[in-house]
C-alpha cells in the first residue's frame, strides 16, 4: 500500500506542480500573489470543453483551452495588476482576490453552475509497477509536467526574451536602462504563467472528468503553497514543492487520518519553512 | 427595517474590531496574516464552550481574549522565522489547520457546529435587544480604538513602525525585533478573540464555515481597503465591505461580479487605501 | 474626508432604496436559497417555488391577493443567511421563509427566527439538530434517519450485504449519514469495516480509496453531494474496487450518471421524489419543470429539489389562504395539516416540525437511467 500511496501522491503532486509553475513565474518575478491563478486554470478547462463540444476535435480543443487561459491572464495583467506595479505586494493581492471573485461569478453566469463532464472518456487502462497500479493518464500527467518544466527552463535560460524576463526580475530599473522593454517582459511572464495553468486545467478536466466554476480554488491554494515550499521563483523548486505536498497529504491521509488531509500539506510546509525560511530551493530575492 | 440596520451595524462593529486587530499586526508591525479568522474562531468557540459549561459572560469574554492571545504567541514562534510572502503562507496554513481542527473535534460539534450558545448576560439579565448589543459592541470598539491609538503613539508603536519599515535597521538601533513582533501577535490575537466571543453570543450558533479562509481574506481586504496603518481606515473598510454585499443584493445574480469588480477598481483607483497615508502623487511618481 | 462621508451615505442609501414594498396588497414570502455557491441545487429549488407561485397566481392568487416570493442568496454562508433573513423579515415584512438549504445556515437562522416568531421551512437541511431547533422551524425533506432505515434494510435483505466500507463527505450532511447509517448497519449485524472522509471540493480520493481497497467488504457507501460522490465512485472503479455501491439523495440527478459514466452502473440510492407518482398535481408539475429545463441548456436539472420547494410553497399558500398571513397562523396550519396532496407524497408534520411522507423511494442505475426498485 505504501508504494501505491506514494504514486498517488506523485500524481496529485504533478498537478500542484503544474499550477505552481504558473504561480512561481508570476509570483517570483513580479512579486504578485496572483490569487486569481485558479480562475485562469478554470477558464482553460472550460475553453477546451466548450470547443470540444462545438467541434468534436481534441486537437483544436487543447490550443483553444490554452488560448482562453492566456486571454484571461493578459486581461488580468492589463486591468488588475499593471496599474498597481511597484506598490506594496498587499495591494495587488487584494486586487487579485477581487478579480478571482469576479471571474468565478462570471464563469457561473456564462457556463452555468453545474459540473460538466469531459466529452471524451479516456478510460483507465494502465499497468502494474511492482505492487502499484498506474494508469496511462496518470503517466501522461506526470510526463507533461516534466516536459513543461524543461521547456520553461530552456526558455528562461536560453532565449532572449527569457533572459530579458530574468533581468527584469533582478532589477527592473536597471533592465529598463539597458533597453529592455519592461512591459513586454511582464506580459511574457503572464502569458507563460497563464498557459501553464491552462494546460493544468485541461489535464485535470480530463483526469477528474469534471469542470466547474469553483474548480480552481483548491488547486490554486495548493499550488501557491507548493511554489512557496519549493522557493519563490525557482522552477525546479515549484516541481519539488508540488510533489512533496502531494506525497505528504496522501501519506498523512492514509496513515494518520483522512479528516486532516489538507492539514498535512501545510504542516509539512510550516516545518520546512521553519528549518529553511527561503523554501527548499529558494535563494532569496 | 430598523432591525436590519442594527444587524448590519452590529456586524460592522464586530468586523471593525477584527480589521483593526489585523491592522495592528499588518499595518503597525508589517506582519501580514492570511489566517486571521482562526483567532476569530478560537475566541468564538472558547467563549461559547466556557459559557455553555456554566461560566458567566464577563469571565468567558475575557478568557476567550486571553487564551486566544496565548495561541497568538504559539503562532508567533514559527511565524517569526519567515518574512513577507513566506509569513503570509505560514499564517494561511495556520488558518487552514485550525479550520480542520474546528471541523473534526468532538467538543466543537464537528461540521454541525455549536448550537444553543447562551446570550450575553450583563447585570444578571440576558441581552437580546439589538440596540443594546450595538451599544456593547460600540463600547468595546471604542475601548479598542482608544488603546490602539495610545499603543500606536507610544514607544511600542514607534518600535513597531521601525520593525515594519526595516527590521535589520531596527535591530541595529537596539530594538528587540522578536519581542516586538511577538507582542504584535499577542495584542492582535487578543482583540480577534474578543470579536469572536461577541459574534458567538450574538448569533447563538457557530460552525467552522464562518472561520474559514474566505473570512481571513475578508478581514484583510477591510484593513487594506481602509488603509494599512490607519485606525479610521479599518473602521471605514469594515463598514464598506459589510454594507456593500447588502447593497448589491438587488443585483441578484450579478452581485458577486460587481463585488469583485469594485474591489479591483477600488485598489486600482485608490491603491493606498481610503485613509492611507501615502500621497497619491508619491504613488504616481513611483509608477513607470 | 468629505468624499468618504459621501460615499458612505451613498452606499447606505443604495442598501435601503428600492427595498420598500412593491404593492401593499401583495403577500410577500421570503426564500433564502443557494443561488451562487451551490446554485446547481439552488436553482432547481428556485424553479420549484416559481412553478408553484405561477400556478397560484394564475388561479387568482391567495384570496384575491398576489403571491410574491423574494429570493435572497445565502452564498453557502451562515453569516450571509442570517443577514438575508434580517432583510426579508425587517424590510420586506415576511412572516415565513422558505430555506435556507444547508443545515449550518438553518441552525444559524433558527435561534433568531425562534425569538422573532417567524416560520422557517428548510427544504433540505438534513441535520438531526434541526428537529430540536425550535417550534417555528420546519423541515420539508425526510431526515437522514428514514433514508438510513430504508437503504440499510434493502442492503441486508436484497443485496445480502455482510460488510460495508464508508467514504463520507466531511460536512453536516455526509457526516450525519456516516453516523446514522453506521448505527443502522450495526443494528442489522453488518459491520462497518472502514470509514474515511473527504472535503467538499476534493476531486482526488485515491489516498482514501487505496486504504479502503485493502479491506474486505461487499458494499461501498458514499454519502455526500454528487459533485464529489460521482468522481469518487469513478475513481473507486478505476482502482479496481468492484463491490456494489450505494449513495443517498445527493446523488439523485442525471448529472451523477453523466459525471460517473459507466462507474454509476448498479449504484443504489434513494430519493424523496418519484417522477412516476401518479397524481394530476405531479403530472402537471413534472411537465412544467421539464419545460424550464429544456428551454436553457445551462439550467441545472434536479427535479427532486424543485419538487420539495414546490410542495412547501403550496403548503405555505394553503396555510395563508386558510389562516391568514401570520407566522402563528401558518404554524397552526402546518401542525394540523393532514394528507396534503404533494408531489413528494401525502404530507403532514410531526411534533418536531419534520415532514411525514409515505417513505423514501429506492432507485438503481441501470443502463444509464435511474430505475425504481421498490
Amino acid at each position: 500500500m505504501l508504494f501505491q500511496q506514494i504514486i498517488n501522491g506523485l500524481v496529485a503532486g504533478s498537478v500542484y506542480a503544474l499550477v505552481a509553475l504558473g504561480y512561481t513565474m508570476i509570483f517570483g518575478i513580479l512579486g504578485i500573489v496572483n490569487f486569481a491563478q485558479g480562475e485562469i486554470y478554470m477558464f482553460g478547462a472550460f475553453g477546451a470543453i466548450l470547443t470540444l463540444n462545438a467541434t468534436g476535435s481534441l486537437a483544436l480543443a487543447i490550443p483553444a483551452g490554452i488560448l482562453s487561459a492566456c486571454i484571461v491572464g493578459l486581461l488580468l495583467e492589463r486591468f488588475a495588476f499593471r496599474p498597481l506595479r511597484g506598490m506594496h505586494p498587499l495591494i495587488p493581492l487584494i486586487s487579485a482576490i477581487g478579480a478571482s471573485i469576479f471571474l468565478s461569478s462570471l464563469a457561473r453566469l456564462m457556463f452555468g453552475p453545474e459540473d460538466r463532464s469531459f466529452p471524451i472518456d479516456f478510460g483507465f487502462e494502465g499497468f502494474n509497477l511492482f505492487s502499484a497500479y498506474i494508469t496511462w493518464l496518470q503517466l501522461v500527467i506526470m510526463a507533461v509536467s516534466i516536459i513543461m518544466m524543461i521547456l520553461l527552463w530552456l526558455f528562461m535560460n536560453m532565449s532572449r526574451h527569457g533572459k530579458a524576463v530574468r533581468a527584469v526580475a533582478m532589477d527592473s530599473d536597471a533592465a529598463r536602462l539597458s533597453g529592455i522593454n519592461v512591459n513586454r517582459a511582464y506580459v511574457i511572464v503572464f502569458l507563460l504563467g497563464s498557459a501553464l495553468s491552462g494546460v493544468a486545467g485541461i489535464l485535470m478536466a480530463i483526469y477528474y472528468n469534471s469542470t466547474s466554476p469553483g474548480m480552481g480554488t483548491l488547486p490554486g491554494l495548493k499550488a501557491f503553497s507548493a511554489a512557496i515550499l519549493g522557493g519563490v521563483g525557482s522552477i525546479p523548486g515549484a516541481i519539488i514543492g508540488g510533489l512533496v505536498l502531494g506525497i505528504a497529504e496522501n501519506l498523512g491521509a492514509a496513515y494518520i487520518s483522512s479528516n486532516f488531509k489538507d492539514a498535512f500539506a501545510f504542516i509539512v510546509l510550516v516545518l520546512v519553512l521553519v528549518i529553511r525560511p527561503r523554501g527548499i530551493l529558494g535563494s532569496g530575492r | 427595517m430598523s432591525v436590519y440596520i442594527f444587524h448590519i451595524l452590529i456586524m460592522t462593529g464586530i468586523f471593525a474590531i477584527l480589521a483593526l486587530s489585523l491592522n495592528i499586526l499588518a499595518g503597525f508591525a508589517g506582519l501580514v496574516s492570511l489566517g486571521h479568522a482562526a483567532f476569530f474562531g478560537i475566541g468564538a468557540y472558547l467563549s461559547s464552550l466556557l459559557m455553555i459549561n456554566g461560566l458567566g459572560f464577563i469571565p468567558a469574554f475575557l478568557l476567550s481574549g486571553g487564551i486566544t492571545s496565548i495561541l497568538g504567541l504559539t503562532l508567533a514562534m514559527p511565524a517569526l522565522r519567515v518574512k513577507d510572502d513566506y509569513l503570509a503562507i505560514v499564517t494561511l496554513g495556520f488558518g487552514i489547520i485550525m479550520g480542520l481542527v474546528f471541523l473534526n473535534l468532538e467538543i466543537t460539534g464537528g461540521p454541525d457546529g455549536l448550537t444553543g450558545i447562551p446570550p450575553v448576560r450583563l447585570l444578571g439579565k440576558p441581552l437580546y435587544s439589538k440596540p443594546g448589543f450595538l451599544g456593547l459592541v460600540s463600547g468595546i470598539l471604542a475601548l479598542m480604538i482608544a488603546s490602539t491609538w495610545m499603543l500606536k503613539n507610544s514607544r511600542i508603536g514607534r518600535a513597531w513602525a521601525a520593525v515594519r519599515d526595516n527590521d535589520t535597521t531596527a535591530s541595529f538601533m537596539g530594538i528587540n525585533v522578536y519581542y516586538y513582533k511577538t507582542l504584535a501577535f499577542i495584542v492582535s490575537a487578543f482583540w480577534a478573540g474578543l470579536a469572536g466571543s461577541l459574534y458567538a453570543h450574538y448569533t447563538a450558533y457557530i460552525n467552522p464555515h464562518t472561520f474559514g479562509m474566505h473570512t481571513s481574506i475578508q478581514i484583510l481586504s477591510m484593513a487594506v481597503l481602509g488603509g494599512l496603518g490607519s485606525i479610521a481606515g479599518s473602521l471605514i473598510g469594515a463598514f464598506l465591505l459589510t454594507v456593500l454585499p447588502e447593497a448589491l443584493r438587488k443585483l441578484a445574480d450579478y452581485q458577486d461580479i460587481f463585488y469583485g469588480a469594485l474591489l479591483v477598481a477600488l485598489m486600482v483607483f485608490r491603491p493606498q487605501g481610503i485613509m492611507g497615508r501615502v500621497k497619491i502623487t508619491d504613488i504616481f511618481g513611483r509608477k513607470s | 474626508m468629505k468624499n468618504i462621508l459621501w460615499s458612505a451615505i451613498l452606499v447606505t442609501v443604495m442598501v435601503f432604496a428600492g427595498a420598500t414594498s412593491l404593492y401593499a396588497e401583495d403577500i410577500k414570502v421570503g426564500a433564502i436559497l443557494r443561488l451562487s455557491q451551490g446554485a446547481s441545487d439552488g436553482l432547481p429549488a428556485k424553479r420549484g417555488i416559481e412553478i408553484a407561485v405561477n400556478q397560484i397566481n394564475a388561479k387568482g392568487g391567495i384570496n384575491g391577493k398576489k403571491l410574491v416570493v423574494i429570493y435572497e442568496d445565502s452564498k453557502d454562508s451562515p453569516q450571509t443567511a442570517v443577514a438575508a433573513y434580517q432583510k426579508l423579515v425587517s424590510v420586506d415584512k415576511c412572516q415565513v421563509i422558505i430555506g435556507p438549504m444547508m443545515s449550518g445556515e438553518v441552525l444559524a437562522v433558527a435561534p433568531v427566527a425562534e425569538r422573532d416568531k417567524i416560520v422557517v421551512i428548510t427544504p433540505n437541511g438534513t441535520s438531526p439538530k434541526i428537529s430540536q431547533a425550535g417550534q417555528y422551524i420546519y423541515r420539508g425533506c425526510t431526515t437522514s434517519e428514514r433514508q438510513a432505515a430504508a437503504l440499510t434494510k434493502y442492503a441486508k435483505d436484497k443485496m445480502k450485504t455482510t460488510a460495508v466500507a464508508i467514504l463520507y463527505s466531511n460536512e453536516p450532511y455526509g457526516k450525519g449519514c456516516n453516523e446514522q447509517f453506521t448505527k443502522y448497519f450495526n443494528e442489522l449485524g453488518i459491520p462497518v469495516v472502514i470509514s474515511e472522509s473527504f472535503m467538499v471540493g476534493d476531486r482526488d480520493f485515491s489516498a482514501q480509496l487505496t486504504k479502503i481497497r485493502e479491506q474486505k467488504f461487499d458494499l461501498i457507501f458514499i454519502p455526500g453531494y454528487l459533485q464529489e460522490t460521482a468522481p469518487a465512485i469513478k475513481q473507486a472503479r478505476q482502482m479496481g474496487i468492484k463491490q456494489a455501491s450505494m449513495g443517498v439523495f445527493g446523488d439523485m440527478a442525471p448529472k451523477y450518471i453523466e459525471l460517473a459514466g459507466k462507474a454509476a452502473e448498479g449504484h443504489l440510492n434513494c430519493s424523496e421524489y418519484n417522477e412516476d407518482y401518479n397524481t394530476p398535481v405531479n403530472k402537471k408539475f413534472k411537465a412544467e419543470y421539464y419545460k424550464i429545463v429544456k428551454a436553457d441548456p445551462k439550467e441545472p436539472n434536479n427535479i427532486m429539489f424543485a419538487a420539495i420547494t414546490y410542495d412547501m410553497t403550496r403548503l405555505v399558500a394553503d396555510a395563508i389562504a386558510k389562516k391568514g398571513y401570520s407566522a402563528d397562523g401558518i404554524r397552526s396550519y402546518l401542525d394540523t395539516v393532514k394528507d396534503f396532496d404533494g408531489v413528494t407524497g401525502r404530507l403532514s408534520f410531526d411534533n418536531d416540525g419534520d415532514v411525514n411522507k409515505q417513505g423514501v423511494y429506492l432507485f438503481e442505475v441501470k443502463k444509464g437511467k435511474y430505475v425504481k426498485v421498490q
